[in-house]
């Protein structure tokens, strides 16, 4: 474990939060690191920013751990195991990422990673509501074609984002799909690739504990997304029977989504 | 070509390498990877009468030559586990169901139920550093580790492996208990007893404090175990503990251990560890003139 230091903590919407830190050395776009407040419990968290000197996870507040981080002060030690696991390949010229949610935390320096390799880059940016958008700004200040989904209609067009991603895709012309978001959502998505012949990476998500490939907790199939994953190959994730359908407890119970 | 046949009693293995306790142990397709890899059997997570969720994160940690963990035994309860035991013995995978309980009925009780399930043996933890009133807290006493073992031989026919702690002073002490309960095998070592701090932090990393001690660092004191425990009892060896290659294995082997179990280097090498632990030893036995791995069990000891 690597102590880091805590450089700045950002609100990004009610709920959402960015903590940056001074963790040095490479990343790919889509791994993940285990963050710890010393103390308190220790998460996985895809990394939102991942320069040289410098990473980033944005998260939503949803339990004591997530709390614990939002709340922490520039200057305060942060525990780091990381970067962790496989992040996203990115193939071809014309790409189309769709986001869920906080999936675009980990999504974000895919698709500036794209854009700066000279892609087309499509994105496809969901949430539950307006307030809850995340990373807009980050994005339209990117050539990438932005287009905004809200369930409730109160940003950008009404719906899902794999329903607003259904209609570009039925157009034609995108080599890759990249997809990160509640796995009810990356199963559709991954379908939909292989039904209109694109390759699609999704990054997933299971209750980890070790984060190093030995204690098992994160088993999706026979793979362990601590380690092959959390992003996979689409085509691979179909063929997982649990995919989409059950994930294991931190009991290791079989549990369904 | 040098044969990598191992007997443990009335287990017959392909070669000598088996996945440990703990280690991918807790879906049937994991343990599957295992077997796909290479490992001739496959041990479960330790399985318990109740559901578990173990200590919270953080429950592992690298350090400089191993892995510290406290998982603290999380586990669905035997009666969940069972499509994981079957889905490995439907594909003819040799399973070996390790359990844990607070005394010798509860033992039992979750042995007999492994054997149903199709298990080929049962692994006891009687060893585990970091869970209270369970693991090496009761596997510290001579008495508990033969009267648990007699009550579980009691009660099932497949082999009875008791799996012992090194953080004791005499650990084949443990070992002369268990085979006087009729154990079928032992298995040396589980973790050492450890702790990890973040300077940092000023505060120690597991959640537990103390944790376990696995990987390269603890092999010179596993192959010391397995050889003080072949001293004492005639009954056969599985050896663990900090083994990543084939050289590792034999020291084990030679120590008097007839198989060996490996965890940690799961991480580093991932499934196909087995395969490369067994192709090395089949190079070591070849370019020596071994013909048969039996010909190596105890083969450092001198007769002793
Ligand atoms: C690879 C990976 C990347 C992730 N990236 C992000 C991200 O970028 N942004 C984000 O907001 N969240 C992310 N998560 C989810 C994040 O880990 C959980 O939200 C966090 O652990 C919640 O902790 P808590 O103590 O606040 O809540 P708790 O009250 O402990 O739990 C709330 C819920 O969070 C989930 N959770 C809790 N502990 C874990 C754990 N150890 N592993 C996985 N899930 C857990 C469970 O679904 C649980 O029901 C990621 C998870 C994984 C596996
Ligand atoms: C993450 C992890 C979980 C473990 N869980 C168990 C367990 O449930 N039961 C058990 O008897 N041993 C358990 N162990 C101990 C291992 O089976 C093994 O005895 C020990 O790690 C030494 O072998 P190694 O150096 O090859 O890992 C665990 C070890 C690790 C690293
Ligand atoms: S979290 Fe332990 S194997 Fe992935």
């Amino acid at each position: 474990m690597k102590a880091a230091r805590v450089t700045d903590v950002l609100q990004e919407s009610e709920h959402v939060w960015t903590v940056r830190f001074d963790l040095e050395g490479s990343a790919l776009p889509g791994q993940f690191a285990m963050l710890w407040v010393p103390g308190g419990e220790e998460m996985p968290m895809g990394l939102s920013y991942i320069d040289w000197g410098s990473k980033g996870a944005t998260f939503k507040v949803v339990g004591d751990g997530t709390m614990a981080l939002s709340k922490l002060k520039p200057g305060a030690c942060l525990g780091t195991k990381g970067p962790l696991g496989r992040g996203y390949a990115i193939k071809g010229a014309d790409i189309i990422a769709i986001a869920g949610g906080t999936g675009i935390a980990s999504l974000a320096p895919a698709i500036e990673l794209a854009v700066s390799g000279g892609k087309r880059v499509t994105v496809v940016l969901g949430a539950k509501s307006a307030g809850e958008m995340l990373f807009e700004k980050r994005l339209k200040r990117l050539s990438v074609n932005l287009q905004l989904a809200t369930d409730d209609g109160s940003l950008g067009k009404k719906g899902f984002a794999t329903d607003i991603a259904q209609r570009l895709v039925e157009k034609g012309g995108y080599d890759q799909m990249l997809a990160c978001g509640p796995e009810p959502m990356l199963a559709r998505a991954a379908r939909m690739a292989e039904e209109f012949g694109i390759e699609s990476q999704c990054s997933v998500e299971r209750h980890m504990k070790c984060g190093l490939g030995l204690c098992g907790a994160c088993a999706l199939g026979g793979a362990r997304v601590c380690v092959e994953g959390p992003v996979f190959v689409g085509k691979a994730l179909l063929s997982m029977p649990d995919f989409g359908k059950r994930r294991l407890a931190p009991s290791g119970k079989v549990i369904s989504f | 070509m040098a044969s990598l046949s191992a007997t443990v009693g009335k287990l017959r293995l392909a070669n000598p390498t088996i996945l440990a306790a703990g280690i991918l142990g807790m879906t049937a397709e994991q343990m599957l990877e295992a077997l796909k890899g290479g490992a001739a059997a496959v041990v479960t997570k330790s399985i318990g009468l109740k559901a578990a969720e173990g200590h919270p994160n953080p429950t592992m940690v690298e350090t400089e030559c191993g892995y510290l963990n406290c998982m603290g035994l999380p586990n669905p309860g035997i009666d969940d586990f069972k499509p994981e035991v079957e889905g490995v013995a439907k594909h003819d995978g040799i399973v070996i169901g390790s359990v844990y309980a607070k005394d010798a009925k509860g033992f039992a009780a979750l042995a007999r139920k492994m054997e149903s399930y199709g298990a080929s043996a049962v692994e006891l933890n009687l060893s585990c550093p970091h869970a209270a009133g369970l693991g090496a807290e009761m596997g510290s006493s001579l008495t508990r580790v033969r009267n648990i073992t007699r009550a579980v031989k009691k009660a099932v026919d497949i082999p009875v492996f008791p799996k012992l702690t090194p953080n004791v002073q005499k650990i084949a002490g443990l070992a002369l208990a268990a085979e006087k309960g009729r154990a079928d095998g032992i298995v040396a070592i589980n973790t050492l007893k450890a702790m990890a701090i973040l300077p940092e932090a000023r505060t120690p990393i597991l959640s537990n404090a103390y944790g376990g001690y696995s990987g390269p660092g603890i092999k010179p004191v596993g192959v010391r175990c397995v050889y003080e425990i072949a001293g004492e009892v005639d009954i056969p060896i599985i050896g663990v503990g900090g083994i990543c290659s084939g050289r590792d294995a034999i020291e084990y082997i030679m120590a008097g251990a007839s198989a060996v179990q490996i965890g940690s280097a799961v991480a580093a090498h991932g499934p196909g560890v087995f395969a490369k632990v067994c192709a090395e030893m089949g190079e070591f036995m070849t370019a020596n003139g071994y013909k048969r791995l039996s010909d190596m069990v105890g083969a450092a000891r001198g007769g002793r």
